[in-house]
């Protein structure tokens, strides 16, 4: 019976095979490459040389999930089509209707760069960086779900996020608005908070590229993310990468997952030429210096020149591999642009398949749409001749001042480099064991007029002040400074605070090498409060002050010792009779152990002398 | 009673105590950083922050965990400009002296047991110890100067405002509670009658004058009873763990987390031990008694601070007759004291800005701060007991006496 069955089963199988091969060798071989069926996925690479030989190259993805019910009546099993399966039910169980994650590495260089790609809006700070819109009735329901989201984040990015807790949370309230539609299409059934964590010493590795690619339809096995490898991509003067997730809405039945995920990286070209051709870092041999010869220069003196200005590479000696064709499963091709002055430089393809190239925005764009491999040749003798860059309409640093270790001040320096006054917002988390003294906050405008936090001048400066006290491990302390920022003028801030010591067991391993405060987030914003373009500062290294962490046992037996002294002698003191010397002397001969003694032995004696008595009674 | 020289002390004192931080105004931030001076339950700066944060309408005794100053202080601080904070701290410095000689002036022992009023005025308008503290701003210094106000009225026996400063000194500061145990007593053989009644007309005043402090504290802090936590509960529980003078910081920083509850049980009836015994050992003499208890909680308190020394080493003068008794030379004891005050801030210096010695030797020298006024507090009770005996027995002063 069993068998027989068995054989149906089989023979079935084999009937739809053949089928299907059947129409394999009826279809010609151009239209498999071209499916006809789409996903909503877009894929997008720009190249865009930057002054000194860098290079910024932009990978941008975008994908749809299909649609849902925002409250589904029953629960039925979910297809998401091009988003990813591992991400949906994560969303779902912890009800986020916004996820923004950013992993950063190393510092961005406004002033030589340029603006942030996307004006900062796709860009973290150093570490991991986390936000979510979470639907939930109360804020405590809302954070459980916030905690069980990250540690289901950080599972699938193998990220330490589950490091996150109530210590490391903020409330953002002008920075971090959410911009899905699903908040006007469909009425909510519980409230929505906004919760923001970052953790800033997190190191971005191969480890957070994988499973960032995994999510990707073609998994980096096409497309433009096949170019992407982690000793690139980290090898590089800066990177982010960062990944966006909104539910979209018509209405509540209606509702669909939308997700960017963006790779900015800026690599420094001949340094990533070099590395490839010496992976092993040798001394320069003496006829390739490039020695600038108008100065004195012989065998033992070399001054060098400026870096080279001709360079001719291709993108595999930049990424060690090539495009393994476009992303077909995409509604629309892949691209890749090179945002490229095309006077001075040459871009060219390297492929079997025929590429057209177009101009768009001014941009030399490329369309991949067959499973060839591509790669693309950049050449030019002036690498200085580049596109005017946009300038960043703020620049921004902070530090730290001051060099005790029980107290200290921070620094930001605000410039406004552009003709136009701007509102800004300073976005600050300190952790709890930096207690700021918000009346120290000075503002000093353009390195000449100090005012104090209470004077009437600073009003004009510091507009708005929001204010959240921390809670010893519990609560972070939470800032943002909204000000305005008059054109071609620059700000110095400071604050004191004072550093908290941290009892035995709660220093990490390594405890002198510091804390690192994550980076502050600086906004500008439009006068209808949406932000127009942001920045991260760098992180902090603040030190601590440290006990002597193998001292616990001396400690705790001197303490004790001194304070069991001072028990002891004022219990004495306090307890015992009072006489003079004479009588203590005759008092403590009564009780002194040779008196005790005398005594017994005049006991045994009287002892001894009345059994000789009985026995002469014998006798 | 107090003659003209006096005067003439008490007002170079203020002068001085005007003029130094008016000629040199970032003096205050330098000693107020200094851990000898302000601790995070009495620092200037916490004031500051507090005062900037309530006058900001942002409640600092609702939401966070940075002040813990109680209520009613920051409220007697709005009612200045920050710019006379100074005149303030000078003004109740100087009354602190000025109560100290009356204090002096008011005590039961004979005249020629006491010290004269310039002595004990030399003493305090130019210690360097209570000019220093002025200057930090130490908000200790107002509970300081109830304290000798209420011990003023106490001999003046003016029993029911005693009470009431008492409560007062216990609400600024909680330690202050110990001192109930002794003053019960003592009004109650002052008054005689039921003791009962006694008892309960002052627990009744007490609990009163507490329940007004509190519910107004209540009223400045947004109608939330957090403060209670803020206050006390950081004193009781040792929240904000900073190196001071004292002997708990290092312990518990150190101390395994499993230990952590059942040392600060010990350590709080630690501080509490002493005041029964003491109070019953000398019932006679209220002044001694305070004056141990509170030498024995600067031993053992949470955040102990020079301001705290000074109520206690200048108090001392008030004792010139158990001067007589005493086994170790007053001039080492105070030179001793004197260099390990000056070692304290070089060791912390060298901890925490140099890098070059960690906190071991801080630790230490602190340690034996605390040791020498055990000694010094030990010493002056034996001198106390000696002397008791010597008149209770009429015996010659020159007979050695011993204990058994």
């Amino acid at each position: 019976m069993l068998a027989q069955w068995l054989l149906l089963v089989l023979n079935g199988l084999l009937v739809c095979l053949a089928d299907e091969v059947v129409e394999n060798h009826n279809v010609p071989q151009s239209d498999i490459e071209k499916t006809t069926i789409s996903y909503p996925y877009k894929e997008y690479l720009e190249l865009k040389p930057l002054e000194r030989n860098n290079m910024l190259a932009a990978f941008n993805f975008e994908m749809n999930s299909t649609e849902f019910e925002v409250y589904p009546s029953q629960s039925r099993p979910k297809h998401y089509s091009v988003f990813s399966k591992l991400l949906g039910p994560i969303l779902e169980s912890t009800e986020t209707r916004e996820l923004h994650l950013r992993f950063s590495q190393a510092w961005y260089d406004a002033e030589n760069f340029g603006k942030l790609p996307h004006d900062g809006r796709f860009s973290g700070g150093t570490g991991v960086e986390l936000w979510a819109l979470i639907e939930g009735d109360t804020q405590e329901e809302a954070f459980k779900k916030w905690i069980q989201l990250a540690n289901s984040l950080s599972g699938l990015f193998c990220a330490s996020l589950n490091f996150i807790d109530s210590a490391s949370t903020t409330y953002p309230v002008t920075l971090f608005k959410p911009e899905s539609t699903i908040l006007e299409k469909v009425p909510l059934k519980k409230n929505l908070y906004l919760l923001r964590s970052a953790l800033p010493r997190e190191p971005i590795c191969t480890e957070n590229l994988t499973p960032f690619l995994k999510l990707l339809p073609a998994k980096g096995k096409a497309g433009i993310s096949s170019l992407l490898t982690g000793h690139k991509v980290f090898n590089s003067q800066w990177s982010s990468m960062s990944i966006d997730i909104t539910t979209e809405c018509n209405d509540s039945t209606h509702c669909y997952y939308n997700m960017k995920q963006a790779i900015n990286m800026i690599l420094n070209v001949p340094k990533t030429i070099e590395r490839d051709e010496t992976p092993i870092p040798k001394p320069t041999p003496g006829h390739l210096l490039r020695c600038d010869e108008s100065k004195k220069h012989d065998a033992y003196h070399c001054f060098p020149m400026g870096e080279p200005t001709d360079l001719d590479f291709k993108l595999s000696t930049l990424f060690g591999k090539v495009i393994k064709g476009g992303a077909l499963i995409a509604e629309q091709p892949s691209k890749v642009c090179a945002d490229v002055d095309l006077q001075h430089w040459e871009v060219g393809t390297i492929s079997l398949a025929h590429v057209e190239s177009f101009i768009e925005d001014e941009k030399l764009c490329f369309e991949l749409n067959t499973l060839q491999e591509y790669d693309l040749q950049f050449k030019t003798s002036q690498s200085n001749k580049i596109k005017q860059l946009d300038n960043p309409p703020i620049l921004a640093s902070r530090s730290l001042s001051g060099y005790s270790q029980d107290s200290g001040g921070f620094r930001i320096d605000l410039f406004n480099p552009t003709d136009d006054d701007e509102s800004v917002v300073a976005f600050e988390t300190l952790p709890w064991f930096i207690r700021p003294y918000l009346h120290t906050l000075t503002i000093t405008v353009n390195g000449t007029t100090t005012y104090r936090v209470t004077d009437v001048e600073a009003k004009d400066y510091i507009t708005e002040i929001i204010y959240n006290l921390a809670k010893d491990r519990e609560r972070p302390s939470h800032l943002e400074l909204l000000m305005s920022l008059p054109a071609q003028t620059r700000l110095k801030l400071t604050f004191q605070f004072d550093k908290a010591m941290l009892l035995y067991a709660e220093y990490p391993p390594d405890a002198n090498h510091g804390f690192e405060i994550e980076p502050a987030v600086i906004a500008i914003l439009s006068p209808s409060k949406e932000v127009i373009y942001q920045m991260r500062t760098t992180t902090a290294l603040l030190t601590l002050p440290t006990p002597d962490f193998s001292m616990p046992y001396n400690v705790i037996i001197l303490t004790s010792t001194v304070m069991s002294l001072a028990l002891g002698a004022v219990f004495n003191l306090l307890c015992k009779r009072t006489v003079t010397e004479e009588q203590a002397e005759v008092e403590l001969a009564k009780h002194s152990i040779l008196n005790k003694l005398q005594v017994f032995k005049s006991k045994i004696k009287k002892l001894f002398k009345k059994e000789d008595t009985v026995t002469d009674v014998k006798k | 009673m107090i003659d003209k020289s006096v005067y003439s002390i008490i007002t170079v004192g203020f002068v001085i105590r005007v003029l130094i931080p008016l000629s040199f105004p970032q003096l205050t931030s330098i000693l107020d950083r200094s851990v000898l001076f302000s601790t995070p339950i009495s620092s200037y700066r916490s004031l500051n922050e507090g005062l900037f944060l309530l006058t900001n309408e942002l409640n600092p005794y609702k939401y966070g965990d940075l002040i813990h100053q109680p209520p009613l202080l920051l409220w007697f601080f709005t009612l200045f400009k920050r710019t006379d904070d100074y005149l303030i701290f000078a003004l109740i410095d100087t009354l602190i002296g000025i109560m100290l000689i009356q204090i002096n002036n008011h005590t039961s022992y004979k005249k020629s047991e006491k010290f004269n009023s310039i002595t004990i005025g030399l003493f305090y308008f130019f210690n360097p110890m209570s000019l220093l503290t002025t200057f930090s701003k130490s908000t200790n210094l107002i509970n300081n100067l109830i304290l000798l106000i209420m011990i003023d009225c106490l001999l003046l026996k003016k029993f029911r405002i005693s009470i009431i400063l008492l409560t007062l000194s216990a609400y600024l500061s909680y330690y202050s509670i110990y001192l109930i145990v002794p003053i019960i007593i003592h009004i109650n053989k002052e008054q005689g009658g039921s003791t009962l009644k006694n008892i309960f007309k002052i627990g009744s005043l007490f609990s009163i004058t507490l329940s007004i402090l509190f519910y107004s504290s209540y009223i400045i802090s947004d109608y939330s009873f957090n403060f209670l936590r803020l206050n006390y509960g950081t004193i009781i529980l040792f929240d904000k763990i900073t190196p001071n003078m004292g002997l708990w910081w290092y312990f518990f920083t150190e101390i395994f987390e499993f230990f952590n509850d059942f040392y600060l049980s010990i350590f709080n009836i630690y501080s509490f031990i002493f005041v029964i015994p003491i109070t019953l050992r000398f019932p006679k003499d209220l002044m001694f008694n305070i004056w141990l208890i509170i030498g024995f909680t600067n031993f053992s308190k949470t955040y102990p601070t020079i301001s705290d020394l000074t109520l206690f080493y200048s108090m001392l003068f008030l004792f010139k007759i158990y001067f007589k008794k005493l086994k170790f030379s007053q001039l080492i004891s105070y030179l001793t004291i004197l260099i390990i005050l000056s070692l304290l801030p070089i060791f912390y210096f060298v901890w925490m800005n140099l890098n070059s010695g960690n906190a071991n030797f801080f630790y230490a020298i602190g340690l034996v701060l605390n040791l020498i006024q055990i000694i010094i507090l030990t010493d002056f009770l034996w001198s106390k007991i000696q002397i008791e005996y010597y008149e209770l027995n009429n015996v010659d002063m020159n007979v050695k006496l011993s204990q058994i």
